[in-house]
């Protein structure tokens, strides 16, 4: 772990050709980075991941642009092979910090949508970046050491994803994004999402990794959803079991706004997501999946937060996941309700499913509620795969890996019949399947 | 008498407040107060040290970073009152013999009758010393032992050593230390193999003395194939100063035996009450934990059962009722350590006006639980907008044969219910204690009557002009 | 002779739409009522704002029993002037035993503890009429009680509380034949000079059951027609739209 930036970020400032607004914010979160300690086991968030946290290399070197471009014929397999799929409105490639590659329709671009590089955005629509950038993930948010990674990436970022649908405008099919990650490199990087009143948007966000080695993605998403807009949004990391994945995402829901959110982990050695949704106007709905499967020596950490600001709103959080070899997943959860907060439906639900002897698995679901006329529920479960289910595939023929594919398949079928993006929940449940078998 | 001890509230049910001067008042956390304790009560050395040792460990140990707010009990800990012995003449054999003061008090409190009712022996603890103490004949004939744990300590020391601190040790928690260092007062009871103890056991306690902290340790041992069931009801007047009360509850449960601990603690609402109580289950035993917090201005309980042996069973059932000025924090822990082992949560709580409760739980099942089973219910009934629950469940799973569950609602008073009832004739703040008396039903109908019926008087009390 | 229960041109609102739009209905003393009318005319609100729903705003008019005014009270006080409405959706109220529940409200009824003979005599005799066990009064109030059941256990509420003025709010919905000629069984065993039911329904099958001394039936918040037992039986063969066009028309 580090305890100095390795970069100094007004240089990166001055190099990335930042204003002097995002200079400031880069050594304002300097600051908070050194002054804030590390998570350790007993910091209550970090309580199941303090371990794996120690042995993240933060010190690979930072991975800055390099300018590199790419023809669609020369992108990596890895994205060549989602795409022949995905079914895509338009996307980007990402290689390192590198956006190398981009495609989005005229029809798209004449309606006024923005998809387009961070740093690009940032010269073409300086106000609304500066407007919003940091606005749901701050460098400080309460002074603690859960505030280090987010600091740091404040600091360091060096390359995002920039996404504006102006108001009324409905994309229709998903917009991609592709990170391939580059071992040996330390990535940081920010997704900034603005949909405004009434528009409609799918978007997926892919992390994968082409070759072997390990690397340290740390990434931060923001998603702004103002009155009636509407948002599927799907994280999904595919990394190899050498790396570092390190993900903080919130959401922030106007009036009747609609988050239909997905967060996927099944690759890397350790991965931690945090997902947040704050309910800050009425009508607002979120609902929140998320899947992981953490075989090998995997370990697969999962936040989840509703925040309910506002009356009238309703979140749900849904994840379900699997666990064999060492593997080991933590599920903590959060529905807090703030006293403004009457008439919430608010819902949380972990599921858990441990196909071996040496899996673990830990599930905090909590709620804290402050509003009376509410009607909140979580559950949670962890419960070995059925033997009887097995016995009973076994007589009909079935043997051992089947029956398990096929029993997982089945677990996690609900929950991938809720994600919003079809084509979406097909490819995953094959890479599941592959994972069960593998 | 010191004048800090002479406050005196009259607004709450027990609050009245008897002229007995003590005989002996020692204040401020020092180890000369912790030697002065030792000697006072004519204890071996090693329990001189053991206590000692325990004051260390608690100044070492940090305040608890989770969970309600304690910096104002840090700030006073130097002010209450660690012993108070009162000027009795030692335990008392016979109702006769308790003083005249004494014995009004108790009468207000209702024990002679309830004793007369179902009680085996009564341990009634006045401030730090038991004054009245009986058992029944038949107990004594078949080697139940059911004395103050002074008592326990002095008649039967080796099987006290055998288990004293050995279920909670004092490092276990600042609180726990605290208790290790001037713990007073509580019961010690063995119940040889064998042996069913048919008649609930129970010990009153009560707190006398402003600012004084009470520090009661009970160990109670369940030998192979006995039974047992122990109660434990919790009552004190109102200061004007803030008190505390750090209790250790020490159980073991041998192969097969069977035991269950009750309390209800309404402790008036300046009492910072902060409990450690643990039971060991060895193998086929079963145990219960019946809790139930109703006063206090802090608690902090979290009743837990090591299931130890094959097939060792435990039950948690508790009810917590926060009003304005309260933040109960309870919850339950079950460890599995062996095979087949199975545990069942049922916490239901209510909060009205501020008031605050919190579940927090732990089920843990370790590599070799093999078969493991749990499930936690947790169920919170908020009855004003501005009343406040958390649940803080953890599940920490590390054998794949596990089955785990664990559920929880919040729910409010609902006016199509209320509506029903009032419809049949019910006046509103009857529909809504019957309403609240329905949804803690499932654990209430498990307390010994007159414990039912006192929670039912409390709830309608509480209920009255609370809704419309 | 004031012992009757009289709805004056009522006219009631919830969440800012006019539901009730003048009614006017008289229910004396020993007798038996039905009203009925097509979805969405108004009979449920009205049997619930008879009762004291706190959820409907009366705008206008006035609800008096036996001569005295109880649109103001609360529900609690109507009922135990004598007034009972069996719900249509029974509310479940975990944890809280119907013996028990039975006995508070009895008591309130009564202004005292009902003496326990008579107590058990009225919930034995009303179990058997109703062809049901009394494991039943140890169960928790409508949890986990089937559709059926639910209606059941409101004719058992009725036949103990024995109020003089009964609302019956489509307590034939969902039944089967046989389900409905217990409840009806319960019903008539309440019959007599100092009983009246208010018996509303959307069909005409549970009138071959409970046979009403008048009809009433609603349409779009009022009372539009009033007859004998013969009124049922016409709008079962005839459905309502003629009487649509009758008060169009008129």
């Amino acid at each position: 772990m580090i305890d100095v930036l390795p970069t100094n970020p007004e240089e990166l400032a001055a190099r990335l050709s930042e204003p002097g607004w995002l200079k400031e914010a880069r050594t304002g979160a300097q600051a908070v980075f050194e002054a804030v300690p590390w998570p350790t086991r007993k910091t209550e968030e970090w309580r199941y991941a303090a371990g794996r946290l120690k042995e993240v290399p933060f010190e690979l070197p930072l991975a800055l642009p390099r300018g590199r471009r790419l023809s669609r014929d020369q992108l990596p397999a890895g994205v060549k092979r989602r795409l022949a799929e995905a079914e895509l409105a338009g996307f980007l490639v990402f290689v390192g910090a590198d956006l190398v590659y981009a495609e989005l329709p005229e029809e798209l671009k004449a309606k006024g949508v923005v998809f387009t590089s961070l740093h690009q955005a940032l010269a073409e629509h300086p106000e609304r970046v500066e407007a919003n950038l940091y606005k749901a993930i701050p460098a400080r948010q309460k002074g603690d050491a859960n505030d280090k990674l987010p600091a740091l990436a404040a600091a360091l970022w060096t390359h995002g994803v920039f996404l504006y649908v102006p108001a009324g405008v409905e994309i229709g099919g998903p917009l991609g994004v592709f990170h391939v990650a580059e071992p040996g490199e330390l990535a940081i990087g920010r997704t900034l999402v603005l949909l405004d009143d009434h528009a409609q948007a799918a978007y997926i966000e892919e992390h994968l990794s082409e070759k072997p080695g390990a690397a340290v993605h740390l990434g931060m998403t923001e998603l702004f959803l103002r009155p009636g807009a509407r948002l599927a949004h799907a994280n999904v990391q595919t990394l190899n079991p050498e790396s570092h994945r390190l993900y903080r995402q919130r959401a922030v829901l106007e009036k009747d706004a609609a988050l239909n959110d997905l967060m996927v982990n099944l690759g890397a050695r350790f991965a931690r997501a945090e997902v947040g949704s704050e309910l800050v106007g009425p009508g607002a709905d979120s609902e929140m999946l998320g899947v992981y499967f953490a075989a090998g020596d995997q370990h697969h950490d999962h936040h989840t937060l509703q925040h309910h600001v506002a009356p009238h709103a309703k979140s749900d959080v849904y994840y379900k996941g699997t666990a064999k070899d060492r593997g080991t997943i933590v599920y903590q959860g959060l529905i807090k309700l703030e006293p403004t907060a009457q008439k919430t439906d608010a819902y949380q639900t972990n599921r858990n499913l441990l196909l071996s002897r040496e899996a673990s698995v830990e599930s905090v679901p909590q709620l804290e509620i402050a509003a009376n006329d509410v009607r909140c529920s979580h559950g949670s479960s962890i419960a070995p795969i059925d033997e009887e289910q097995l016995f009973y595939l076994a007589t009909r023929g079935i043997g051992r890996k089947g029956a398990e594919n096929l029993l997982v398949a089945a677990f996690l079928e609900d929950v991938l019949g809720r994600i919003a993006l079809k084509n979406l929940a097909a490819y995953l449940a094959r890479v599941i399947e592959e994972k069960v078998r593998g | 008498m010191p004048e800090d001890l002479k406050h005196i509230a009259d607004d709450y049910r027990w609050g009245f407040r008897d002229e007995v001067e003590p005989e002996l008042a020692l204040k401020g956390l020092t180890p000369e107060t912790v030697r002065k304790i030792s000697e006072a009560k004519g204890e071996p050395a090693w329990m001189t040290e053991f206590r000692l040792k325990a004051l260390e460990a608690f100044f070492k140990m940090p305040m608890p970073k989770w969970g309600p707010d304690l910096s104002a009990l840090e700030q006073k800990l130097d002010d209450f009152y660690y012993y108070v012995k009162p000027p009795s003449r030692g335990p008392a054999e016979s109702w006769e013999e308790v003083p005249e003061e004494i014995k009004k008090t108790y009468e207000r409190l209702g024990i002679p009758e309830a004793e007369r009712k179902v009680l085996a022996g009564v341990g009634a603890q006045y401030d730090s010393e038991v004054v009245y103490h009986k058992i029944k004949e038949e107990l004594e004939k078949k080697g139940v032992v059911f004395v103050s744990i002074e008592e326990g300590l002095k008649e039967y020391e080796e099987l006290f050593k055998k288990y004293f601190a050995k279920i909670v040790p004092p490092t276990d928690n600042k609180f726990a230390a605290l208790n290790s260092a001037v713990w007073s007062g509580g019961s010690f009871v063995y119940v040889p193999p064998g042996v069913e103890v048919e008649v609930p056991l129970q010990a009153y306690f009560r707190v006398n003395t402003a600012g004084f902290g009470q520090f009661e340790r009970t160990l109670i041992i369940v030998d192979e194939g006995a039974k047992v069931h122990y109660i434990e009801g919790c009552t004190a007047p109102l200061y004007t100063t803030e008190a505390l009360h750090t209790g250790v509850i020490e159980i073991y449960v041998h192969k097969n035996a069977h035991s269950r601990y009750t309390t209800i603690q309404n402790w008036p609402t300046n009492m910072y009450n902060l409990v450690t109580q643990r039971a060991i289950v060895e193998e086929g035993g079963y145990h219960m934990w019946l809790d139930g917090n109703l006063g206090s201005k802090v608690t902090m309980k979290y009743p837990s059962s090591i299931l130890k042996g094959r097939g060792a069973r435990s039950e948690v059932l508790s009810i917590a009722f926060a009003k304005t000025g309260q933040h109960l924090d309870t919850g339950a822990k079950l460890i599995h350590l062996a095979e087949d082992t199975s545990g069942q949560i049922v916490s239901k709580s209510i909060s009205k006006g501020e008031g605050r409760s919190s579940y927090r739980g732990l089920v843990k099942v370790s590599k070799n639980a093999n078969r493991a089973r749990a499930n936690v219910e947790c169920d919170a009934l908020l009855i004003d907008p501005e009343s406040k629950t958390d649940t803080y469940p953890y599940m920490e799973i590390n054998n794949e044969t596990a089955q785990i569950g664990h559920e929880a609602t919040v729910s409010r008073l609902a006016d199509d219910q209320i509506f029903y009832l009032q419809t049949r004739g019910l006046p509103e703040d009857e529909a809504a204690a019957l309403i609240v008396r329905g949804f803690i039903e499932p654990v209430a109908k498990e307390l010994p009557l007159e414990f039912a019926v006192e929670l039912n008087r409390l709830i309608e009390l509480e209920m009255e002009g609370s809704v419309g | 002779m004031t012992n009757r229960l009289e709805i004056q041109d009522l006219w009631v609102s919830h969440d800012g739409q006019m539901i009730l739009k003048g009614v006017t209905l008289t229910l004396p003393l020993g007798e038996v009522h039905a009203l009925m009318g097509p979805n969405g005319a108004g009979k449920s609100t009205l049997g619930k704002v008879i009762a004291g729903d706190p959820t409907y705003q009366v705008e206008k008019g006035r609800i008096l029993l036996d001569g005295e005014e109880i649109t103001d009270l609360s529900p609690d006080e109507r009922a135990r002037k004598g007034l009972f409405l069996a719900f249509q959706y029974p509310v479940e109220v975990p944890g809280v035993q119907v013996a028990n529940f039975l006995r508070l409200a009895l008591k309130e009824r009564l202004g005292q503890e009902p003496p326990i003979t008579e107590f058990y005599a009225r919930l034995k005799e009303a179990i058997e009429l109703l062809d049901w066990d009394e494991a039943v009064l140890s169960r928790y109030l409508n949890e986990g009680f089937s559709g059926g059941e639910k209606k059941k256990n409101e004719i058992l509420q009725l036949m103990v509380l024995r109020p003089r003025y009964a609302i019956l709010d489509e307590t034939d919905s969902g039944l089967d034949i046989d389900a409905l000629k217990v409840v009806a069984r319960g019903v008539n065993s309440m019959r007599g000079p100092a009983f009246s039911a208010l018996v509303i329904t959307h069909y005409q099958r549970l009138l071959n059951y409970i046979v009403p001394d008048v009809v009433h039936v609603m349409m779009n918040g009022r009372v539009v027609k009033t007859g004998g037992p013969e009124l049922a039986l016409e709008l079962e063969k005839r459905g309502y739209d003629w009487l649509k066009e009758e008060v169009a028309g008129a």
